[in-house]
């Protein structure tokens, strides 16, 4: 088929991943600074040719403009969540569009310790299915995450596509999104390999939302941990497959409904420990029994029904991993080598990894339907 | 993960105890300390203090003590104790500062590794508290800033405590062995 321009790189942001300190990005480091920047830079160090001190550098750095406010133009607002408001806008020393996630600081206790860590954590990032920290900006009222800005995220892909993807870029979108959480979830244990202090209740409630969240976590349990994000992924592959959401439920009573409904209500066997959970019992709901998965995802291969078997089970001990997810039969076909290339290289690097053709891409549609405004707001999710 | 690292006999294998419980992610374990290693590497001080006209050894001892005694008081982590003395280190590496600001960099450094670190921090009235309101909330948000801008944000370091409580669990050392190697890390 024909190919596409491998612009959907980055998926959603995936967060943390664990780094080298070769890959480490020193901020504004590896940023590509027009010339006259360059230039100005060049004359302000007496000697042009030595490299720069750490301090002289941080000073020519801000003296050009990192880490103020008024070096980024703000567009228009991207969407908001429950401690940050994200923008459009755009780099006056780049001309480059970026992305500004506004965090509100408290002015009760400082900085939010979701902030702090975000932070920390991110600066020491660099991956190509993660999404890139350019600056920070910190004032007393507000602070500014600068990212790499995406053309286009999963849901105005699909939306786009009118929700008919081609079966094979659902299957490299996966990869993506599982190569960034492989390393996502090792850095998340970072906390997890301390103690049995694990940052929970604020991860549960600002990281999954209700659509994606795993029937443990919809049963009370405050535990951030590796599984949940698992269960998310197997209702974005059915989403990308299908063209709809999974369990689009508006309460967590429809949610946990909507799931064992589809999945079976889950008995002793399937969920250990579930008959004790005074919240699961008094809910009530029937004995569902399973259905098969095939018959609501018709598209989706033999392996790939596998897979999101195995992303979608009760039991958070049995759920895949997103590395030994990588490694599922569903993926074979994508190669060896995919499995080789460095952490900061897109799997675009490689030349059979391409992206085809959507049959219900826009652009091929608009011939024959001009006006017919289909795939317009026919989906709400959250991407 | 990146197939170079070497199988582990089974009966060196510490994490395998923990497999199933995936709080504690055993299979993560080792990627984390092989990591916490390497960047160790970044965060090696160097001796500051012929820097600070105002401070010395001695003042930097006594903030210590009393970061022990608000540790022992809110109940945090040794992690937390160990890394907001990392925070301090390193802050006054870069800044220079008074005697005055000493133990409002002490307690603000607390603060910032009890949010990074700890479950439920405590709030900052309680380090206003602790600091028998010595200084304001507005002093400690600011002083806040100060310190994630002066380390550039960078506060993940890696602390010995971390490492010790994993060597002491490699050679099944008990309660007392740990506690005691703790005055020598």
């Amino acid at each position: 088929g024909e190919v596409c321009s491998p612009t959907l790189v980055s998926f959603m942001c995936c967060k943390f991943q664990r780094i080298d300190v070769s890959k480490q990005m020193s901020l504004p480091m590896d940023i590509r600074l027009p010339p006259e920047i360059l230039k100005k830079l060049q004359m302000q160090s007496p000697e042009p040719c030595k490299p720069l001190s750490r301090m002289s550098r941080r000073a020519s750095l801000s003296d050009i403009g990192f880490g103020k406010l008024e070096t980024y133009v703000k567009l228009g607002k991207l969407g908001e969540g429950t401690y940050a408001t994200v923008f459009k806008g755009r780099s006056k020393l780049t001309e480059n569009l970026v992305a500004l996630k506004e965090i509100r600081l408290e002015h009760e206790e400082g900085a939010p310790c979701t902030a702090i860590r975000e932070v920390s954590l991110l600066k020491n990032l660099k991956h190509a299915n993660i999404v890139t920290l350019h600056d920070i900006i910190h004032t007393d009222r507000c602070l500014t995450l600068v990212f790499e800005y995406l053309d286009s995220d999963l849901k105005q892909y699909l939306d786009n596509c009118r929700n008919i993807m081609s079966m094979s870029n659902v299957k490299v979108f996966m990869f993506q999104l599982l190569r960034g959480l492989a390393g996502e979830l090792k850095l998340a244990d970072f906390g997890l390999a301390r103690a049995k202090s694990v940052p929970t209740k604020t991860y549960s409630n600002e990281v999954v939302t209700l659509w994606y969240r795993p029937p443990d976590v919809l049963l009370g349990s405050t535990e951030y941990s590796t599984p949940i994000d698992m269960w998310g992924v197997g209702c974005i592959l059915y989403e990308m497959a299908t063209g709809r959401p999974l369990f689009p439920g508006s309460t967590v009573k429809e949610e946990l409904h909507l799931i064992f409904r589809l999945m079976g209500t889950p008995t002793e066997e399937t969920c250990p420990g579930i008959t004790a959970n005074e919240e699961f019992r008094s809910y009530l709901f029937p004995q569902y029994r399973a259905q098969a998965l095939i018959n609501h995802v018709p598209r989706l291969d033999t392996e790939g029904i596998d897979l999101l078997t195995t992303l979608l089970l009760y039991d958070t001990r049995k759920r895949i991993s997103a590395e030994a997810s990588l490694r599922h039969a569903y993926f074979l076909s994508l190669g060896e080598d995919i499995h080789s290339i460095p952490d900061t290289a897109s799997v675009f690097s490689l030349k059979d990894i391409q992206l085809q053709k959507d049959p219900g891409h826009r652009s091929s549609f608009d011939c024959f339907f001009p006006n017919s405004g289909r795939g317009k707001n026919r989906r709400q999710s959250v991407f | 993960s990146d197939g170079q690292e070497q199988k582990i006999a089974e009966a060196f294998d510490i994490d395998k105890d923990q497999a199933g419980d995936y709080l504690m992610s055993p299979e993560y374990a080792k990627d984390i300390f092989d990591y916490l290693k390497h960047r160790e590497e970044k965060f090696v001080l160097t001796d500051y203090m012929h820097t600070q006209p105002d401070l010395n050894e001695d003042m930097r001892g006594i903030l210590v003590d009393w970061m022990v005694e608000v540790q022992e008081n809110f109940e945090l982590n040794h992690e937390t104790l160990y890394l907001a003395v990392k925070l301090i280190d390193h802050y006054l590496s870069v800044t220079v500062a008074m005697r005055e600001s000493l133990q409002l960099i002490g307690s603000t450094a607390m603060l910032i590794a009890a949010k990074f670190e700890e479950q439920c921090p405590p709030s900052l009235d309680d380090f206003l508290y602790i600091c028998d309101d010595a200084y304001k909330r507005q002093e400690f948000i600011a002083m806040e800033r100060n310190i994630l801008q002066g380390l550039k944000f960078d506060i993940n370091i890696p602390v010995p405590y971390r490492f010790l409580r994993r060597y002491a669990r490699v050679a099944r050392a008990s309660m007392e062995t740990l506690t005691l190697a703790r005055y020598v890390c």
